[in-house]
């Protein structure tokens, strides 16, 4: 070969040495992302297996929004991590068939959507892991202990409900669950029946409220992240080492809550009544007991007594004050007086609404109610 | 012909050791210390691709996930790259591959902060050219080509990374450089870089 041709490939060498270096972050999330596939620190525990990476695709102008990147690589974290707890913790995973049926522990579980779904069970058969695709989880409603459902983004914890979870979020169908991060982080304290929960770009978290009173005030979080000790009461907590309690299932304050809820849902406001003083009894966390109080306001409600109805509402928005619970059931109250035609009671609990929650999440209805109300 | 490759440190056995067993210091100190050398040649093997990042993050936890199985035969740098060659190898193998340019790349330390835009520009346009050129030239030929000429790898590292025979790494360093300077004495974005000297 010629020097000429040989100092031409230096030059084209050097030209193609002059690459841009990935910013800072991305090497950091990188970094990361592999740490976070690596082994807890036990000396003798073998690794697991090499893992297929897992790859994700983003088109340039995705890799420019700060979310999307975000999510891209909290999900590989993620991913990672999941593929890190399938060392020890679960079965091998398996792919599904979309329509298949299966009974893992205590879940009734099937394959929903139109692609396979891989599933590991936990060895405790306390859980599964759903690294693909989507399921349905039918949970029996006596429950005594919660089932965890980890996906690649997101850990549902739920107890005698019925769900549906793929890999972007979760929809509630019976009972309430709890969304945790893999890091057991609360990302959402109690997502209830008729309501959905989802991870939409990585860094927002969606509920959608379909069902507004029901929802668990924010306070909950707060109140669990310090509560490291014993959860169970959360209707989404899970049982610890040393759980004095018998071997019995004694079903918990959220799982009365649940029922109560289910017993609403079917009109028989009795049994909900049951369930709710059930739940008062065994201890509710200050979230549940807000819960318990706004489902008997439902049941008077539903009974058909209005006044009753009213004062329950009033006092929960009362005693909740500020909180999800407090502005739920202030709307409720000032929604039931509405309709049922108290005007100027029901416009005095409009215009509370709008003065203690102005950016609340029912500023748009109470606008519009204020507005069919007309003026005084 | 080739940069000089720095002699490799004497591994630290046990960092080693604990990075087998999963310790995650261990292997936090192991892939700070490599990572941007890693990134660098996954750099050179694709070119400008969005998905460099990727690549470095699939090569990162490959290497977590099979450090139990490292023998310690090569420095943990060789072992990395070889695992990088290999991802880089099925990445571009893929049939469906997009070219995309990485918006989001920009150089940590601008290398030539002298220039002005127009000549970055043009810098730019000869840096994808070239990596245009040698997608076409094939994969195999590509990545012995970049490990040898660019990387300074030597032929019998070459072909140790790349897990082919001498001979064979030889032969494909030859045709891609051939191709490569055929291609770019057409390509008017290249032309720059080489000398008016004709083909002997």
């Amino acid at each position: 070969m010629s020097g000429g041709r040989e100092s031409d490939l230096m030059r084209l060498a050097a030209l193609a040495r002059e690459q841009p270096a990935l910013p800072r972050a991305a090497r950091e999330r990188a970094i990361q992302a592999a740490l976070a596939a690596a082994m807890p620190t036990t000396a003798d525990e073998p690794a697991p297996m090499m893992a297929t990476a897992p790859r994700r695709r983003r088109s340039p102008l995705r890799a420019l929004a700060f979310g999307g990147v975000a999510m891209a690589a909290a999900a590989a974290i993620v991913v990672m991590m999941l593929s890190h707890r399938s060392g020890g913790e679960f079965s091998a995973a398996r792919d599904q068939r979309p329509g298949a049926a299966l009974q893992l522990g205590p879940a009734n579980i099937t394959v929903s959507g139109q692609s396979p779904a891989r599933i590991a069970e936990r060895e405790k058969h306390d859980g599964i892991m759903l690294s693909q695709g989507a399921v349905k989880v039918d949970l029996p409603v006596d429950a005594a202990h919660p089932y965890r459902i980890d996906t690649a983004h997101f850990t549902v914890i739920a107890t005698g409900a019925q769900v549906e979870v793929t890999q972007n979020g979760v929809r509630v169908t019976r009972g309430s669950v709890r969304v945790e991060s893999l890091q057991r982080v609360i990302l959402a304290p109690s997502v209830e029946a008729g309501q959905s929960w989802s991870v939409e770009g990585g860094l927002v978290v969606i509920v959608s409220d379909d069902h507004p009173a029901k929802a668990a005030p924010a306070d909950d979080a707060a109140e669990t992240d310090g509560d490291t000790a014993r959860q169970t009461d959360d209707g989404a907590g899970e049982p610890v080492e040393d759980d004095p309690r018998p071997a019995a299932p004694q079903p918990s304050a959220p799982d009365e809550l649940a029922s109560a809820r289910r017993a609403l849902a079917l009109g028989k406001v009795g049994r909900a009544r049951a369930a709710i003083a059930r739940a008062l009894k065994a201890h509710p966390r200050r979230s549940q007991r807000a819960e318990a109080e706004t489902l008997r306001a439902d049941c008077a409600m539903v009974a058909g007594d209005t006044d009753d109805a009213l004062s329950g509402y009033q006092a929960v928005a009362t005693v909740y004050h500020g909180t999800p619970a407090g502005e739920n059931a202030l709307f409720a109250a000032a929604r039931l007086a509405a309709r049922s035609g108290k005007r100027d009671p029901a416009r005095a609990l409009l215009d509370q609404y709008s003065k203690t929650y102005p950016e609340g999440r029912f500023a748009h209805e109470v606008d519009t109610w204020r507005r069919r109300l007309g003026q005084p | 012909m080739s940069e000089p490759r720095p002699r490799p440190e004497p591994p630290d056995l046990a960092l080693i050791d604990r990075c087998r067993h999963g310790d995650r210091a261990a292997l936090e100190v192991v892939l700070r210390e490599n990572a941007p050398s890693v990134e660098r040649l996954i750099g050179r093997m694709v070119g400008p691709d969005a998905e460099l990042e990727d690549l470095l993050q699939q090569t990162l936890i490959a290497a977590v996930k099979s450090f139990p199985r490292y023998r310690g035969e090569a420095s943990v740098k060789t072992w990395l790259c070889r695992i990088a060659v290999n991802i880089v190898k099925q990445h571009l193998r893929r049939p469906h591959r997009k070219r995309r340019v990485a918006l989001e790349l920009v150089p940590e330390r601008p290398t030539a902060p002298e220039l002005s835009p127009d000549v970055r520009a043009r810098q730019q346009h000869a840096l994808e050219r070239l990596f245009h050129h040698l997608e076409a030239i094939g994969t195999d030929k590509r990545l012995a080509f970049v490990l040898h000429v660019v990387e300074g790898y030597s032929i019998d590292e070459v072909a140790a990374l790349t897990g082919a025979s001498s001979s064979a790494t030889k032969s494909r360093i030859f045709w891609c450089r051939r191709a490569l300077l055929s291609r770019a004495k057409k390509d008017p974005a290249l032309r720059s870089y080489l000398s008016d000297e004709d083909e002997a």
